[in-house]
């Protein structure tokens, strides 16, 4: 194969299957609708309505919310994970890590399923707290509503942040922690001057991995939000799915595709290189 | 002990500033180090030298306090330091990899164990301006380790270590990743900067040429024993064991049996006549048995060639059987008359028109009783 053919195909794939559709979102968000019929005229009607009406920016504003509390929850979470399982030796290690990467090769639906049967009314959680006697009766506070998707998207979304840090801190080399103490530094010196500082490239890779993802879910919502989960993801699924206004959607749609490419820029230029490589 | 000249005024006042007593590490059932002792002088130069495997950077990280001892101590001023965590030990170690912080600049790796220490901004931002200045890379204080060559890095890697005047520094195979030109360099400056700044220094290599040209004493290591300790010279010329003996460049090495003892010196029985050999320093071997099965180590460059019989202690019928010109020196191969099978290597400074020895040649080896040393098996 010639080396122009080669160059072509590797930069004309991405560009027909990923630049394209985006293309045509764009130049639908510019369209809109006269009853069944779309209107293929250019205007910025769906922004003006996007901006206008208050249902929309709102629910796009609790989203984002949403999405940073997912976010800023699993780094809380995931972070003492991560450095338990860097700790951990041998065998130990990669049984304990299997345990963790697992959920990411299982069905989505199903892990919302058994989360639905853990976090409801009448499920797991309730139970026990009931049971323990922490609770009198069942509470409401878990299952269908936002609360309910927070710790949902939460719970799903662990695995992709655990990873990237998890794999970020088995790069630090033993020698440079032997190095900190050599100089006289105690071990929790260590960790905030040596450990967190050169694990953080894995915080943010995944940091915009849960956001990216949380922000833009529309499935966790419509099983477990109930009323009140409603989320931005839903809002543009409906669009399509039972409104069926396409441009609107597509507006919407290229709302949330400039915060997920903000996102992901904000990721690259906070985990950039310093002083190059290690 | 006899010690060498330019050793001896150096090694006259010192003092144990740190011991290895007995010491053991094992790990699961591997051992690695079985019944260390040594005893580190305050203000030398120790190379602890010996093949990979041998446990030479075991003894480094035991001293460093990374890893600790099975069994056995290890004494610093007279006091067990077992017990004292890595960071709170007096001393600093210079990693073979460097072990710079990738995320830190030059001067923020330096001022480490300043900050860690809570000393004062203004006082360390000019120790570390002299601790930089000291290892020739003032200018380069702003700048990445990552943007830094193999020997500047190596350089910060001094720097951060002495800043905090570490009462010894434990440098681990530090020249081993430079090219030989930038070793050479590095061997005379970390020379150089030890006298300067008077800290004991233990290196470890398994470079002997290394070991050789800049220890004030050697520890050579084989299998996690401790073959032999002392000056360079005296390991070279006097190896108390045949892996020293073989460690160093050529040797002759002549099988034979211990005989009677005369003042300072030993006879050896060989096949091809008695030899005799000073055992000054060699304490085991004064005392070993007689009969016991031994080998005298002589070095080439000892071999006196035709000298005139009875000026020598060790004298020896033979015949050339070959003359090689290296270079600035030529070797000349010996074979004894009585025993052909027994083969001497001689080296001697070349000469333009020869060496007035051709093969095939009959004369005489001599060398004297203190130039050679017995080897026991």
């Amino acid at each position: 194969m010639r080396r122009g053919a080669w160059v072509a195909l590797n930069l004309g794939l991405p560009a027909a299957l990923i630049l394209a559709p985006f293309a045509a979102f764009l130049v639908h968000s510019f369209w809109r609708m006269d009853g069944f019929h779309v209107v293929r005229a250019l205007s910025l009607h769906n922004y003006r309505r996007f901006v206008s009406e208050d249902i929309f920016l709102p629910l796009f504003l609790k989203t984002c919310e949403l999405a940073l509390e997912v976010t800023a929850i699993a780094v809380l979470i995931g972070y003492p994970i991560a450095v338990f399982l860097a700790t951990l030796r041998g065998r130990a290690k990669y049984a304990m890590v299997l345990l963790f990467v697992v959920p990411l090769l299982m069905s989505y639906i199903i892990k919302i399923y058994a989360l639905r049967s853990i976090l409801g009314n009448n499920g797991f959680l309730n139970r026990l707290l009931v049971a323990t006697g922490v609770l009198e009766r069942p509470t409401g506070f878990f299952a269908y509503n936002f609360t309910a998707v927070l710790i949902t998207l939460t719970i799903l979304l662990l695995p992709l942040m655990i990873l990237p840090i998890f794999v970020s801190l088995e790069r630090i080399p033993r020698s440079l922690l032997e190095a900190s103490a050599d100089l006289g530094a105690h071990p929790a010196y260590t960790f905030w001057h040596v450990i967190l500082p050169l694990s953080l490239p894995g915080v943010v890779v995944g940091a915009s991995f849960t956001f990216i993802l949380a922000i833009g879910d529309f499935i966790t919502p419509t099983m477990v939000g109930g009323m009140t989960g409603f989320t931005y993801g839903a809002a543009v699924f409906s669009q399509f799915g039972t409104a069926f206004d396409w441009p609107f959607g597509a507006m919407l749609s290229v709302v949330l595709l400039v915060v997920v490419v903000a996102a992901m820029f904000l990721a690259a230029w906070l985990g950039r290189p310093r002083g190059a490589t290690a | 002990m006899p010690a060498a000249p330019p050793h001896a005024d150096m090694t006259a006042s010192r003092r144990t500033l740190l011991e290895l007593c007995g010491v053991n590490k094992l790990y699961g059932a591997t051992r690695v180090l079985r019944d260390v002792d040594l005893a580190i002088e305050d203000g030398e130069f120790l190379t602890i030298l010996g093949p990979s495997g041998s446990g030479k950077t075991t003894i480094l990280r035991l001293i460093g306090g990374f890893i600790a001892p099975s069994s056995g101590d290890i004494r610093f001023d007279g006091t067990s330091v077992v017990p004292v965590p890595i960071f709170k030990r007096p001393f600093n170690t210079v990693f073979q990899d460097y072990a710079l912080f990738p995320h830190m600049r030059v001067n923020e790796n330096v001022a480490y164990g300043l900050r860690v220490r809570g000393v004062g901004r203004e006082e360390i931002r000019s120790r570390v301006a002299r601790a930089l200045a000291v290892v020739a890379l003032g200018e380069f204080g702003e700048r990445y380790p990552a943007q830094l060559s193999g020997g500047q890095r190596q350089r910060v890697a001094l720097a951060r270590a002495l800043i905090l005047e570490p009462r010894i520094l434990l440098l681990d195979e530090p020249l081993g990743a430079l090219d030989a030109e930038l070793r050479r360099q590095m061997q005379q400056f970390l020379m150089r900067l030890q006298r300067e700044v008077r800290t004991t220094f233990v290196f470890v290599t398994h470079d002997q040429e290394e070991a050789i040209t800049m220890s004030d004493r050697i520890c050579v290591m084989r299998e996690g024993v401790i073959e032999q300790v002392g000056p360079p010279t005296e390991l070279y010329y006097r190896p108390r064991t045949p892996f020293v003996a073989g460690f160093f460049g050529d040797n002759n090495l002549l099988e034979g049996t211990l005989g009677g003892a005369d003042g300072a010196a030993r006879t050896v029985r060989t096949p091809f006549g008695d030899l005799r050999s000073a055992t000054a320093g060699q304490p085991e071997a004064a005392a070993a048995a007689d009969g016991r099965a031994v080998k005298v180590a002589v070095r080439p460059e000892n071999l006196r060639l035709a000298p005139a019989e009875g000026t020598c202690d060790n004298w020896l019928a033979v015949r050339i059987a070959e003359v090689r010109f290296v270079g600035p020196i030529s070797h000349i191969l010996a074979h004894s008359i009585d025993r052909p099978d027994i083969a001497l290597l001689l080296k001697r400074p070349s000469q333009a028109g020869g060496l007035g020895v051709a093969a095939g040649d009959r004369t005489a080896i001599g060398w004297n009783a203190a130039e050679c040393s017995i080897v026991l098996q």
